[in-house]
């Protein structure tokens, strides 16, 4: 099959698509989709003060920089296997 | 350099680092030793808002690393680049890079990429409502025609390619995945992020549909796009990857040729 006829059978199967042929249908079954209303995602400008005597994020501690830092994974990196080397590219 | 610029510059210095305390001090009145205290306390909430904002954009880097482990990276990416905007939701754009230049991160090399992967459904969570594309959009156009469309995608809408299984790995974090975790580490994968309500989706793609849609994206003519896509793939499907298209959501509109974009 040349391409161009390939291209021809692949764009008639697109609007062959019962969503463009018979999009009235279709757009019923979309109206009886339900919308998802879930919580909206925190703000990351938003203020967190629990005693009000603080700026925002509520923290008093003061800063003294640690220099060195050991890191150390808790947490589910393990559980995927840990450690890895890089990935055989190809 | 006026006096409010260099009060400015030592106080931001101040932030930066216990080291550029000296500097700030001589413009505080009152107890060097107290003062240094309290510009302690403003550089400790520069770095809490700092990690606040990392800890709400990378979720899933912050789980597989452990919180301790995260806050270490969240201090030394703020320590490489404090906020420059008012605006904290766009703070992290370039926190994968830093991870990619993060020596103790070399053991966990599929992270950069996963850091990648949140960012745009962190960014998709912001992005502009849009009323997504119906199929009637296509009714009136015929093969030729449809052969020439650009689609244009909907805001938010961010392709990823990885040599690991970025989409199983955040998948699989999410909080109705159930916590048992079945990830083939050495599976490369391509993944799409979109935005669909109040919810922002991930999933895997194959690498036909990856390609497809990344020449859509980058403005390719629907033709061309499915030419590069079946040389890679000579099962492509069009219409399967039109019919998920307009399923899920992603396709803002459709220029037809000699429209201007």
């Amino acid at each position: 099959m040349s391409k161009s006829v390939a291209l021809h059978a692949a764009l008639a199967s697109v609007l062959a698509l019962g969503v463009i042929a018979n999009p009235a249908s279709a757009a019923e079954e979309k109206g009886a989709k339900e919308k998802c209303f879930g919580i909206a995602k925190k703000g990351a400008n938003d203020c967190a003060t629990a005693n009000g005597s603080h700026s925002c994020a509520g923290q008093a501690k003061v800063d003294n920089e640690p220099n060195e830092w050991v890191f150390v994974t808790t947490g589910t990196c393990e559980k995927m296997g840990g450690k890895t080397t890089a990935p055989k590219k190809g | 350099m006026s006096a409010l610029l260099d009060a400015q510059r030592r106080f931001a210095g101040a932030l930066r680092g216990a080291a550029g305390e000296s500097a700030m001090l001589p413009l505080l009145a009152g107890d060097d030793e107290r003062n240094r205290a309290l510009l302690g306390i403003y550089r400790g909430n520069s770095v809490a808002s700092a990690h606040a904002a990392l800890t709400l954009a990378y979720p899933v880097c912050r789980m597989l690393t452990g919180d301790d482990y995260f806050a270490g990276l969240a201090r030394g990416h703020w320590a490489e680049s404090p906020s420059r905007d008012g605006d904290l939701n766009r703070y992290g754009a370039g926190f994968a890079d830093f991870l990619t230049r993060f020596e103790p991160v070399r053991a966990l090399p599929y992270l950069p990429d996963l850091a990648r992967l949140e960012w745009s459904v962190h960014v998709a969570m912001s992005a502009a409502d849009a009323t997504p594309l119906g199929g009637e959009a296509f009714a009136r156009l015929d093969a030729d025609a449809l052969a020439a469309v650009r689609l244009r995608p909907v805001p938010g809408f961010a392709l990823h390619d990885s040599p690991w299984p970025v989409a199983d790995i955040w998948l699989q974090h999410q909080p109705e995945a159930g916590g048992t975790l079945d990830i083939d580490l050495s599976a490369a994968q391509c993944a799409v992020v979109w935005r669909d309500g109040f919810r922002v989706r991930v999933a895997a793609l194959d690498r036909g549909m990856h390609l497809f849609w990344t020449d859509i994206a980058g403005g390719a003519a629907l033709g061309e796009a499915w030419a590069s896509a079946s040389a890679h793939d000579a099962g492509f499907d069009l219409a399967a990857a039109i019919e998920c298209a307009l399923a899920a959501g992603w396709l803002l509109a459709l220029d037809m040729q000699g429209e201007s974009p």
